[in-house]
């Protein structure tokens, strides 16, 4: 699976390429994203984004395994982009916010992509994507991990988990809490509210940490 | 293909004929068997999906008094139902809303029978998966099944059992060739000897799939973490595609 850009304008496909860096970051997939320089027919497996206002029409196409957004300068082509029956169709400027709703859209095309924690659990080797993982807290025989799904228990330490996770949406927050900025909806006072309705204090000696990760991830997350 | 539930939605009389009257003649000409369902408002709607009322096809109209279209689609969204939806207004300012409902569709008013036919006809080459149909061979005659009706199939002495909110049909099909005929993202083989439709699933228990008919359907226990992570993603993706 792939990500292809064909955008007419530099400035618009230099600025649509790194929103969809971040997006490939903070989600953690692991995704090509290529530029076409020229209009070319579309490849298998490839989620395509295509500009309108362009002079060539966009790619029809016939595989059930690719994506097509159309972009356009102006709102009112969305409806005469129905011809080409996207997969959705996205204003110029780019906004992340509209991005990430786009990429959620077509989740079964990059869910194969997420990079995953792989851990033991009840003696049966699971892998939990990055993305799903909301948080982990430290206890006495190893860590309990929590999905939006469903917590696991692992034998390994809290320490030695945090390791394995990407440091760009991964916070250690406390002693034994480790949590996915993604998730943050709040952060008052000395805790941090999750979106679940989870509260988790923050440790004394964490509080400007996170406080700095959270800004980071934000300034990546907004295209800041 | 069963008969398919289509509904107008328009506070306009004239314009709900017209339009069913558009719909009657493609059906007619594709050899398609349709029910049509007409709805002056948006209120209406809702309250016929909020009951019994399943609807596969929806035209909707955007300016209407009380609800208009578009929140009408949200609300049918936020219901969790994933309905096609065809947009069929005189207003041209609400492409960018109608991406952000999932419309598979925009007609804009006065249409004529050859913008109808060309929505129906994308209609009808992309059916939703839940309407497929799976043919079976039972009790001596050919059988269509919509593959949303299948709980599970089983193997059970060299046969294979569908089970079904109306009970269980028996083929001498083989599971593989039923599995490869199904084809759908929404199908595990979580057992040699049985394929479940995860649509149905309410959740893992033990070494079961527990079913929303409260029936447990087994998961070969050498696979379980495999097949534990697979319904989970299939969980994840199926909420994510519907936001």
């Amino acid at each position: 699976m792939q990500i292809l850009v064909y955008l007419y304008d530099p400035v618009e496909q230099a600025s649509l390429c790194h929103m969809l860096r971040a997006w490939a970051e903070l989600s953690c997939v692991a995704m090509d994203i290529a530029i076409m320089q020229a209009p070319a027919p579309p490849q298998a497996q490839s989620i395509i984004f295509w500009d309108l206002d362009s002079p060539y029409p966009p790619p029809v196409l016939q595989d059930a395994g690719c994506a097509l957004f159309l972009c356009s300068r102006d709102p009112q082509r969305a409806i005469d982009s129905y011809s080409y029956h996207p997969t959705g169709f996205l204003t110029k400027p780019f906004s992340m916010d509209k991005l990430w709703d786009a990429m959620q859209r077509c989740a079964s095309l990059w869910f194969s992509s997420l990079k995953r924690l792989e851990i033991l659990s009840d003696r049966l080797r699971i892998g939990i994507p990055f993305k799903n993982l909301i948080w982990a807290e430290g206890t006495r025989r190893g860590c309990l991990i929590h999905t939006s799904h469903q917590c696991l228990s692992a034998r390994e330490p809290l320490y030695q988990l945090e390791q394995r996770l990407p440091a760009t949406i991964f916070t250690r927050c406390q002693r034994s809490f480790v949590v996915n900025l993604s998730y943050v909806q709040e952060i008052t006072g000395n805790s941090l509210f999750l979106n679940d309705g989870t509260e988790i204090s923050l440790g004394r000696g964490n509080k400007s940490s996170v406080l700095e990760a959270y800004q980071q991830f934000c300034r990546l997350r907004y295209s800041q | 293909m069963p008969e398919l539930s289509i509904a107008i939605c328009d506070d306009l009389e004239a314009e709900r004929i017209s339009l069913a009257r558009m719909i009657k003649s493609y059906a007619q000409a594709h050899g398609q068997s349709i029910h049509l369902q007409f709805y002056s408002s948006g209120e209406n709607l809702l309250a016929a999906l909020q009951g019994s009322n399943s609807i596969h096809l929806l035209f909707l109209d955007i300016y209407m008094p009380g609800l208009s279209g578009v929140e009408t689609a949200r609300r049918i969204r936020a219901m969790g139902n994933d309905l096609s939806i065809i947009f069929a207004t005189t207003s041209q300012d609400h492409g960018l809303d109608s991406f952000e409902v999932r419309a598979s569709d925009y007609l804009v008013k006065p249409f004529r029978h050859e913008d109808v036919a060309a929505c129906l006809d994308w209609f009808f080459s992309h059916i939703p998966e839940p309407l497929r149909l799976l043919s079976v061979y039972s009790e001596g005659e050919w059988q269509k099944l919509p593959l949303s009706s299948i709980y599970y199939i089983d193997v059970y002495d060299h046969q294979s059992r569908i089970h079904t909110p109306r009970g269980m049909l028996i083929t001498r099909r083989g599971l593989d060739d039923l599995e490869t005929a199904i084809d759908s993202q929404d199908f595990l083989r979580c057992h040699r000897s049985f394929l479940v439709n995860l649509n149905h699933v309410t959740g893992i228990e033990g070494n079961d799939f527990q079913m929303t008919d409260n029936t447990l359907v087994p998961i070969s226990s050498a696979n379980l973490a495999r097949i534990r992570s697979q319904f989970i993603d299939w969980t994840y993706i199926k909420a994510w595609s519907q936001t």
